[in-house]
């Protein structure tokens, strides 16, 4: 009797006393990884890069999107990177450009500018979960991936695709997030994430982002593929990069609402 | 020889534009000479962008032409740009013909003073006719400031003896008079300074020309009592500003202006003024698509007597965004007028179909029963009007 009570006695003393530890060192570990890519990436100052938005149907078809993503790295602790979208296709869409300030604990500012009658718009932020010009891609895909948006919980050591890979889960802090948690496979040799999952406020499987062809540009590690696959619709997204450019020389005022205007 | 070789780049060319077929389809019989209920036109607007290796030059034009078939006064053209753009570090300077929008907020927005209206291109489009300008803009991390010097002034356009959508009587704009010696060549000035406040958006305008907005002279024409526009001198200063929380805008748009010609041809001093929010529902009924709640409140301090329509006036409106492939995108609006008890119902939907054409169909239908009211010629003027764009 007494052996068999002992077990769940000693299983008490875990709960009260070792699992705390326990999860704060895997919240710890998890963390630790999240910003291992993050440091990855400092320094790199600027960038721009060609994107190829190719979205296919359930059904087979696909069509494009052409555009330049120009990024300005932020290295406050309460801001993130500072991102400017602009659209050459389709064409009447072109030269319609999106721009997010994100911050760690408030809403983003983002402004839209239409050219045809020219005018810059403010957005409102609160759909983080709506797609990204009909994309797979929610909007907080793109403008969320500061460390500090999420905790953490490392899962295990695996492999994927034959590489080592460190599994953390991450859980976004904003409550108007659509996921209730990431699932962030990064790779052991460069840090970078390879794969990540995305499970929506139902706990079900919703999305797989696959990141590949990483190379290195002045230190700085970038993919030229991305996949979204939406598991509910069938759906999927490609992004192809090209024309990677590091340094472009880009200034505060150059990710000014008011510089959206100078895009003619 | 001032310096090492000439740069051997070649300037960056892109042309571009669009083509438009348009139908509008009248929903009731008009009287006299406005005998068709189906109105066809098309329209031309190619564009030409050109871009020094630098970026620091671009030399850009945008024609507009319509071809209308019903009403030979909508048959028009205009340069909606061609300037010349040189950019000095953080100051721009421009020099030609473009176009400028200012403000924040839906309903109208009173402190964008530079451009006139194309007013003949219909009821909903934000389409403005060229302005020619010098501008300089300088952009610093406290804000921007902007310097306009208006040579010129144009004329609002107005729909023809056998066109719709407009007064009764009829306005001829081209039979424009200028009060106290100005003229189309008066001088224009103008400052916009948008200082970057954190928390919430900012704008201050000032403003010296010819007023956008004429009253009105009986005149004869062709034997019928029309009426021609009168232009006066104006100064006005406006102030657009805009606070934002994560899902409502907050917006405000505020003028006084001196000099404008009321309707009855008086010079008044006034102000005017449009606020109201704007809230976002993401994720609308578990969709993908946004809801977009619009309220605003337009009051104008010349009441009846005010050249602008919207002089006492709640405007409601939803707005939603499929988020789609095709971009769908919805908006309906209705003004509801405190003076006169009109309404003005707006809904447009536009979608994109493939990859190069556009598809728009527009509603609107007025409800006018005060005939002292000075758009009650458009009361049976209800319209469905469908677009469709090619894109290059």
């Amino acid at each position: 009797m007494l052996k068999q009570l002992f077990p769940f006695a000693l299983s008490i003393l875990f709960i009260n006393n070792i699992l705390p530890a326990v999860a704060a060192s895997a919240s710890e570990e998890g963390y630790a990884i999240a910003s291992a890519y993050d440091l990855s990436d400092a320094g790199f100052k600027d960038s721009r890069v060609k994107i190829e938005m190719v979205l296919h149907s359930a059904a087979g078809e696909s069509v494009s999107r052409h555009l330049v993503l120009n990024t300005l790295e932020k290295n406050d602790t309460d801001s993130g990177d500072n991102t400017l979208v602009v659209f050459s296709s389709p064409a009447d869409v072109r030269d319609t450009a999106l721009l997010n300030h994100p911050f760690i604990r408030k809403p983003d500012d983002q402004w839209l500018y239409l050219p045809s009658i020219k005018r810059v718009k403010r957005i409102s932020t609160s759909n983080k979960s709506g797609p990204f010009v009909g994309s797979e891609f929610a909007f907080e895909d793109f403008t969320s991936q500061e460390v500090g948006k999420y905790t953490y919980e490392y899962l295990r050591a695996g492999e994927f695709n034959g590489k080592p890979v460190e599994v953390v889960a991450r859980f976004p802090t904003d409550e108007n997030s659509g996921y209730s948690r990431q699932v962030v496979y990064f790779d052991v040799a460069h840090k970078q994430p390879l794969k990540i999952e995305f499970y929506d406020r139902k706990q079900s499987l919703l999305k797989t982002l696959t990141l590949t062809g990483y190379r290195q540009y002045n230190g700085v590690w970038r993919p030229d593929m991305q996949n979204m696959l939406n598991h509910q619709t069938g759906k999927s997204t490609d992004l192809l990069m090209s024309d990677y450019e590091f340094g472009v020389g880009f200034k505060n005022t150059d990710f000014d609402s008011s510089a959206l205007m100078r895009l003619h | 020889m001032l310096t090492g070789p000439i740069q051997a780049g070649d300037w960056d060319t892109q042309w571009q534009g669009n083509a438009q077929l348009q139908n509008r389809a009248f929903l009731h019989d008009a009287t006299g000479e406005q005998n068709d209920r189906l109105q066809y036109s098309y329209a031309l607007t190619p564009q030409l962008k050109a871009s020094a290796p630098s970026g620091d030059q671009v030399l850009s034009g945008k024609l507009f032409y319509r071809k209308d078939f019903t009403d030979s006064v909508r048959t028009h053209w205009d340069i909606r740009e061609l300037k010349f753009d040189q950019r000095l570090g953080d100051t721009v300077v421009t020099w030609g013909v473009d176009s400028v929008f200012w403000g924040k907020t839906e309903s109208q927005n009173l402190v964008d003073i530079i451009n006139q209206h194309d007013g003949v291109e219909g009821v909903f489009t934000d389409e403005k006719l060229g302005q020619p300008m010098v501008r300089v803009r300088h952009v610093a991390e406290a804000g921007v400031l902007e310097a306009y010097y208006l040579p010129y002034s144009r004329q609002a356009t107005y729909a023809g003896s056998h066109g719709r959508l407009r007064t009764m009587p009829g306005i001829d704009g081209d039979r424009a008079q200028y009060r106290e010696g100005a003229q189309q060549w008066y001088p224009g000035a103008a400052l916009r300074w948008e200082p970057d406040v954190p928390g919430f958006d900012l704008g201050l305008s000032m403003f010296h020309g010819l007023s956008r907005d004429p009253s009105f002279s009986p005149i004869d024409h062709n034997g019928e009592p029309w009426f021609a526009p009168v232009y006066g001198a104006i100064t006005q200063v406006g102030i657009d500003t805009q606070y934002v929380t994560e899902q409502t805008l907050y917006k405000l748009e505020a003028i006084y202006r001196q000099g404008q010609l009321d309707l009855t041809l008086a010079k008044r001093n006034y102000a005017a003024v449009t606020l109201g929010l704007e809230h976002t529902l993401g994720g609308f009924m578990q969709g993908r698509g946004d809801l977009g709640l619009i309220l605003e409140y337009n009051r104008d301090g010349m009441g009846r007597r005010s050249i602008n329509s919207l002089q006492d006036d709640v405007v409601l409106g939803i707005r939603y965004s499929l988020n789609d492939v095709a971009d769908t995108y919805l908006l309906a609006t209705v003004a509801l007028d405190r003076i006169y008890g009109s309404r003005l119902y707006k809904a447009e939907l536009t979608r994109r179909l493939g990859e190069s054409f556009k598809l728009s169909g527009e509603l609107f239908v007025p409800t006018l029963n005060d005939d002292q009211e000075f758009i009650y010629g458009y009361r049976r003027d209800a319209v469905a009007t469908t677009s469709i764009s090619y894109y290059w």
